[in-house]
């Protein structure tokens, strides 16, 4: 019985790729946002989250004594959708052995055989070229394609069960490894300390496996492309590529489970600028870190344990902390929301369920933490350091607070050295987005049904004026536009029937389905209800529009929706068959792509020029394939 | 009296019976053919094309060889020419082989424009719409339909009528299991730069597309179906040249099937400028007629679904299907523009029926904007009798034929514009019915025997009759007027014999006392022609 | 296979011909026949060679169709007819040399199924006035070269009853042929003078025919019964050539 390419496209519960480079934050530094699996989640919770299939939640434990709000729900992204290129849109059907190659253009499909079931599919940001992993051998395929055709690489043997793809910028490098988070991901199906690095060269592609820390969970790079950062369980494994060209075990800068509570906030501190907390046992890390350094002083050289103090925001208008007398957290333990900083020098992270954040150096390999006064929630980067007088952040949620910290790195991770705070009095944040250039920090929460987001202006320096924006709907997931001048907000739907009498407005909206875009300049926020649970969706490289897919296969809804960000206005497509996934190619033709549920498959091309529109849609991938030209 | 007897005997022996049977070939004639004014029988046992001047008043054939073994005679489309296609003959140890060949009959001189010698012995040919182009198939697989020990029934020629070069192009193409089973040509058009006519040719699960004006490229072979499950078989086949884009209806599909075409980088010399690239577009369940309507973003197509009841309007750039509810079994869509007894707008709209399913309603749809109306945009009137078939004529009419036995009516004649219905009775079944199109728009009919009944279809819908010595088999009006400045109408009479029997009238103006029969014509000459 | 069993029957009827009774006119019997006293009693049958001047003959007459069109119309190589003639000696030139004058009449008929699929029939119809000049080599042997004239109707018919075209056409042709004429001796069938003597007579003469071609231009009495129908072109088949050899033979009595 042959697999439709709807049942594998349905298997997909949302399948938002990252290579439309407007739809996620872009605060982590460097790589290609195909590398994002749900388990590390790093990158902020910029992605919505999933509906129904198997999410990857993260749920930090609840902090102790805190209100026992719920965790934060964040998506990751799923290879077996299609992945589009530059022009080309690349679908795998595993059970035909084959990936249709779909020219946005003419529409023309030709069908390849890269191996044995190809399966999952990671395109090279802006270019037509793909890579492929074949599940049923264990093998990679690199498909590069022009207007005369595509070439298939041979097979290149990889990790047994690799289920991920993270391409490197510049698409010198690749690093393909298993992902026990993804959906499907079997336990003992693949390897937990393995990865595959790959070399991407027209000429020569080539690739060997290198051992990593346990239960790889996510893979950064360097803004250069020269170096990946696996974040393991263990810790981070480096693979400096430069240096690797054979198998090898690649070094690790462990990060400890911690095993006990950490310090709360400095409880002695009377100076708004101290910092430091004394080490009340935290964790030993490297070598180089100062354990044992007891504190009160707030003054000790060690990195090890630090806390966050409640030191006086520098921000002029910021509320100073006062130390709270609360103990630390203790959570899972595991490091999570892993940012890199473009140069690949310095990474941060935090345990998850903790209030403690931690400064990886990668070059050194010491890790240094600082505790801050509640448990941190979300974590995220922004790393301006492409342009002039640019700089380094971290931003540390603290939910139960009410407050947005914002960390200098690599300096803020000394003992003494202050940091930013904000309070967010009266509104409840457990998530923060960074935008792409770091202008806008947007704060939120998908835990509780917060109909209101916080827009923080970042830039410039020194001045704190929060925009609070209020929505009409809860959140599910918000996306910032690349241009920053937008924010999508995906909301979440109350059960019930918005249509049953009785109702206030409130309860009527609350039952129904929808989104909102927000400015972020002066926050107009528009409510667009819809029919469907808006999902997936994505958000042109331009940052002209948005893209929604409404699917409702009882009353035959199959709608792609295009909202203007301009005017948010909004347009309907109409559809031959129930969507399933969407993304935008990079190419110069405007085009996005709707692949839907068809047993011959089926994809359409919409212009996303306001005044164009132009949709044409192309089924049967597999007799495509057999054209003989 | 043994000497008498002895006598007797030997005369006897010298008085043999003069009843020798000859050797005889059986004979068979082929279908007349009406060219614009003159008509051609091909006399296939003795290989000679019989053309007749009805304004000639021996009506005496003019008769001219043709080849051996013709299997088919056609009308050039286009001009008036005569298309032979003969098997030619295999030869023996005394007779020297003659190949097959196509010819190319002029009837105005009576002689042979063109003759080409074929380097197999098809026996299908189909024609391009402005006589440009013919291509010559194998009808079967079987060597049977041939006569050829071996051959590849995928072998197909092409020929140009049109005097330019080359005139022939032997054309194997690739098989997917199949045989080609018809061809179908695009209309003429200029395609990525240089004018040309496509050609489509049908197989059992897959088509194959052909650049005749480039019959050397290779050729692009199109599945059907992605494996070898199912049967699909091409049935109906549109073209839109603003796509490029060929829109084809199968039988066992509820897909259509959308061919797009796209200009590509030819590899080498013997690739083609253009690549294809197909599309399925639902279209509800099992189609059974489909048209085309709206220019550029608008365009849509239209498709009767029977089984369920639907007509389905079909956006082919997205895959959109909107179906519209009809409340009837319409099979047949006829399209047309004109205005409606709602709207004086020239607009698109169709008339749809089920023809041969017994459904008593006939159908009106308004195509514009027809997605959002829905049934809105749907009228059914009653209609007196099932139909049996349906035709546009002009002057936005349609002519229903019904099937006979309910309730007299034979035919009805639909203003499309009005949307009334105008039944026309008849007293008997109607045998062989004419329709002429062209002004002065007729319905002919005979009843079976020996009375021709018209009706001219654009006037008063008043019927007459001519009476004729015997029985009538067909009734062909001729397009153009023959020398004598008159347009003659040729009845082929019934003719046991197969010797040739036609009746002449005056087209325009029958009348019994205008009449010509030329009885046995096919004889002309037999005493001095060649052996068959 | 025809042409041989016409050899056949002229070799057998040259074989036959000896087997007649012998003439018995000899030296020796009138003095036998003296002494016989005349008798009351009517005597046996005389026999004798006397020249007779009429003789009344059926004959054969086997044609070769040597053109192709002439084998259309007849649908087959060879035919043969059949008839009557009635030939007078007209002068009698002394010794053994004869003029005569014959008059004959001949009917062909040949029904095939032709190329056309089509029952055709043919028939003709010859009435012909010969002149011929004998010579005779022995009392029952005379060769003779003979000359003929004649004029007669052929007719077509194609297809079948009812549906049929036909057409008939006049002929005209003239013949030159040479042939030997074998006689038995004259036997006086009656008791007197008065009775005629009869001869057996039998001709075997070999020729060429040649007349005019016949032209035929078929009509139909399709629509015959109607009383205005409408008018049928007739269909011109075609002509024939009328040039072919003969063989004929002949037997019959001599008077």
């Amino acid at each position: 019985m042959t697999k439709s390419y709807g049942l594998i496209g349905g298997v997909l519960v949302s399948a938002l790729c990252g290579c439309s480079s407007g739809s996620v934050s872009s605060s982590k530094a460097g790589g290609s946002d195909n590398a994002n699996s749900g388990g590390g989640a790093f990158g902020a919770g910029a992605r919505p989250a999933a509906t129904g299939g198997s999410p990857a939640i993260i749920a930090p434990a609840a902090a102790a004594g805190a209100a026992a709000l719920p965790p934060e729900q964040e998506q990751s992204l799923n290879f077996l959708s299609p992945q589009p290129g530059k022009q080309y849109v690349y679908v795998a059907n595993p059970t035909r052995d084959s990936v249709a190659v779909i020219d946005s253009v003419s529409l023309a499909i030709s069908e390849v055989t890269p191996g044995d079931t190809p399966t999952y599919v990671a395109t090279v940001p802006g270019e037509d070229e793909a890579l492929v992993i074949n599940t049923g051998s264990s093998t990679l395929s690199v498909l590069r394609t022009t207007a005369t055709g595509t070439t298939v690489s041979s097979p290149l043997p990889i990790v047994k069960g690799a289920n991920a793809i993270a391409i490197a910028p510049g698409g010198a490098h690749a690093v393909v490894w298993f992902d026990a988070a993804q959906p499907n991901a079997k336990a003992l199906s693949g390897s937990f300390q393995d990865v595959s690095l790959v070399t991407l060269s027209p000429s020569a592609d080539a690739a060997f496996t290198v051992t990593v820390g346990f239960k790889p969970s996510a893979v950064v790079f360097s803004d250069d492309g020269q170096a990946a950062f696996v974040v393991t369980s263990d810790g981070i494994s480096e693979l400096r590529f430069a240096s690797l060209q054979t198998s090898v075990i690649a070094p690790l800068v462990r990060i400890e489970s911690s095993a006990a509570p950490a310090a709360g906030p400095d409880a002695g501190a009377t100076s708004p600028d101290a910092g430091v907390a004394p080490d009340v046992g935290g964790p030993s890390v490297d070598s180089d870190s100062e354990v044992g350094a007891s504190g009160g002083d707030g003054g000790g050289a060690s990195e090890v344990g630090a806390r966050a103090s409640d030191a006086a925001p520098v921000i002029a208008d910021a509320t100073a902390d006062r130390a709270d007398s609360a103990p630390p957290i203790a959570g899972t333990g595991l490091p999570v929301d892993v940012s890199v900083t473009r140069d690949g020098h310095w990474a941060i992270a935090r345990r998850d369920g903790t209030n403690e954040i931690l400064l990886v150096d990668l070059v050194g390999n010491t890790v240094r933490s600082r505790y801050l006064s509640s448990p941190v929630t979300d974590l995220d980067m922004s790393d301006t350091t492409d342009v002039t007088g640019g700089d380094i952040h971290a931003f540390a949620v603290l939910r139960d607070e009410s407050k947005l910290v914002r960390i200098a790195i690599p300096d803020g991770f000394t003992a003494t050295s202050p940091f930013d705070t904000w309070q967010l009095a009266g509104e409840t944040v457990g998530l923060v987005s960074i935008s792409a250039h770091g202008k806008y920090a947007i704060l939120y929460t998908t835990a509780v049904p917060i109909k209101r987001l916080v827009v923080l202006p970042l830039l410039p320096s020194g001045t704190f004026s929060p925009l609070p924006v209020v929505l009409q709907k809860a959140i599910r997931a918000v996306a910032i536009a690349p241009d920053e001048s937008t924010a999508l907000v995906l909301h979440t739907k109350v059960p019930g029937n918005a249509t049953d009498s009785g109702l206030t407005l409130a309860d009527q909206l609350d039952r129904s389905y929808g989104y909102s875009a927000a400015r972020l300049e002066d926050g107009f926020a528009k409510l667009q209800l819809t029919s469907a649970n808006p999902d997936p969706f994505a958000i042109t490289p331009d940052s002209s529009s948005a893209f929604v897919l409404l699917r409702d296969d009882a009353s035959n809804l199959r709608v792609a929706e295009q909202m203007s960000l301009t005017t948010f206005l909004v347009k309907d497509f109409p559809l031959g068959s129930p969507p399933n996934a969407i993304g935008a190619l990079a190419g110069i033709n405007h085009k996005v792509f709707v692949n839907q549920v068809h047993s011959e498959g089926r994809i359409s091309f919409i212009n996303w020029d306001w005044d164009d529109g132009t949709v044409e849609s192309v089924t049967g991938f597999a007799l495509n394939g057999r054209i003989r030209q | 009296m043994k000497r008498a007897t002895r006598l007797f005997l030997l005369l006897g022996l010298a008085c043999q019976p003069n009843s020798e049977t000859s050797s005889s070939t059986s004979r068979s004639v082929l279908p007349m053919v009406a060219l614009d004014n003159s008509v051609a029988y091909v006399d296939s046992s003795s290989g000679s094309t019989f053309l007749l001047d009805p304004a000639d008043p021996a009506l005496k054939p003019r008769i001219l060889p043709t080849g051996k073994s013709p299997l088919a005679a056609v009308k050039r489309k286009g001009a008036n020419q005569l298309l032979v296609l003969t098997h030619g003959d295999q030869g023996s140890a005394s007779t020297a082989p003659e190949p097959a060949r196509l010819v190319l009959i002029d009837p105005a001189s009576g002689a042979a424009q063109a003759s080409y010698d074929l380097p197999g012995r098809y026996d299908q040919l189909a024609q391009s719409d402005d006589g440009v182009f013919a291509v010559l198939t194998y009808g079967s697989a079987s060597s049977g339909a041939s006569g050829s020990m071996l051959y590849n029934p995928n072998d197909l020629e092409v020929v140009r009528l049109d005097g330019k070069q080359p005139p022939l192009a032997s054309r194997p193409i690739r098989s997917l299991g199949s045989v080609p089973i018809g061809v179908r040509f695009s209309p003429r058009t200029t395609l990525f730069g240089q004018p040309r006519t496509l050609a489509v040719v049908s197989a059992v699960n897959y088509v194959t597309l052909l650049d005749l004006d480039n019959a050397q490229h290779t050729e692009i072979t199109v599945p059907l179906v992605p494996d070898g499950k199912q049967t699909v078989t091409p049935a109906q086949i549109l073209f839109d040249m603003t796509g490029p884009v060929v829109y084809l209806r199968a039988d066992g599909s509820n897909d259509l099937f959308q061919i797009s075409l796209a200009q590509s980088t030819p590899a080498d010399s013997s690739s083609n400028d253009f690549r294809v690239s197909l599309s399925l577009i639902g279209s509800g369940s099992a189609p059974s007629d489909m048209g085309m309507f709206g220019t550029g973003d608008k365009m849509r197509i239209a498709v009767t679904a029977p089984g369920a009841q639907q007509l389905v309007i079909l956006d082919p750039k997205t895959g959109n299907a909107t179906p519209v509810p009809t409340g009837a079994q319409v099979n047949r869509i006829l399209l047309f523009q004109g205005p409606s007894p709602k709207s004086s707008e020239i607009q698109d709209r169709a008339m749809l029926a089920g023809v041969g399913t017994g459904a008593m309603a006939l159908v009106f749809a308004d195509l514009q904007n027809i997605e959002t109306a829905q049934g809105l945009a749907i009228e059914s009137w009653s209609l007196p009798a099932p139909i049996s078939d349906i035709r546009l004529l002009p002057g936005n009419l349609a002519l229903l034929t019904h099937q006979y036995g309910y309730g007299g009516a034979a035919f009805s004649i639909v203003n499309l514009a009005d949307r009334t219905i105008e039944p026309i009775g008849s007293s008997g079944a109607l045998d062989d019915v004419t329709v002429e199109t062209a002004a002065p728009s007729r319905l002919w009919g005979t009843d079976g025997a020996n009375r021709m009944e018209y009706l001219d279809l654009a006037g008063n819908l008043q019927g007459r009759e001519v009476i004729l010595d015997q029985t009538i088999v067909s009734i062909t009006p001729l397009a153009s007027k023959s020398g004598d400045g008159k347009r003659h109408l040729v009845l082929e009479m019934y003719d046991p014999m197969n010797v040739g029997y036609l009746t002449v009238l005056d087209a325009d103006q029958p009348d019994r006392k205008g009449a010509r029969s030329a009885y046995g014509f096919l004889l002309t000459d037999y005493l001095e022609r060649g052996q068959p | 296979m025809t042409t041989i069993r016409h050899a056949f029957l002229i070799l057998s009827t040259a074989a036959f011909v000896p087997a007649l009774p012998a003439a018995a006119d000899s030296p020796a019997e009138p003095a036998a026949q003296a002494a016989i006293p005349a008798a009351i009693e009517p005597g046996p049958p005389s026999r004798s060679w006397e020249p007779f001047r009429f003789s009344l003959s059926a004959e054969v007459q086997t044609a070769w169709m040597l053109q192709d069109d002439a084998r259309r119309l007849w649908g087959k190589r060879s035919l043969a007819g059949a008839g009557l003639s009635l030939a007078y000696d007209a002068i009698d030139f002394g010794g053994k040399t004869t003029l005569g004058l014959d008059l004959s009449w001949l009917s062909t008929t040949a029904s095939t199924t032709n190329s056309l699929d089509l029952t055709q029939k043919t028939s003709t119809q010859v009435f012909d006035l010969g002149l011929s000049l004998r010579y005779e080599v022995f009392r029952w042997l005379s060769p003779y070269a003979r000359v003929a004239g004649g004029m007669g109707w052929t007719s077509l018919s194609m297809g079948s009853s009812g549906l049929d075209l036909h057409d008939r056409v006049l002929l005209y042709q003239g013949s030159a042929g040479a042939g030997l004429l074998v006689r038995s001796p004259s036997v006086r069938i009656g008791h007197t003078r008065r009775w005629p003597s009869l001869a057996i007579v039998g001709r075997v003469e070999g020729g060429y025919i040649m007349g005019n071609a016949t032209s035929f231009s078929l009509k139909s009495s399709l629509n015959g019964s109607n009383q205005d129908p409408i008018p049928l072109e007739p269909v011109s088949v075609g002509q024939a050539a009328r040039r072919f050899p003969y063989l004929r033979i002949t037997i019959g009595v001599g008077f």
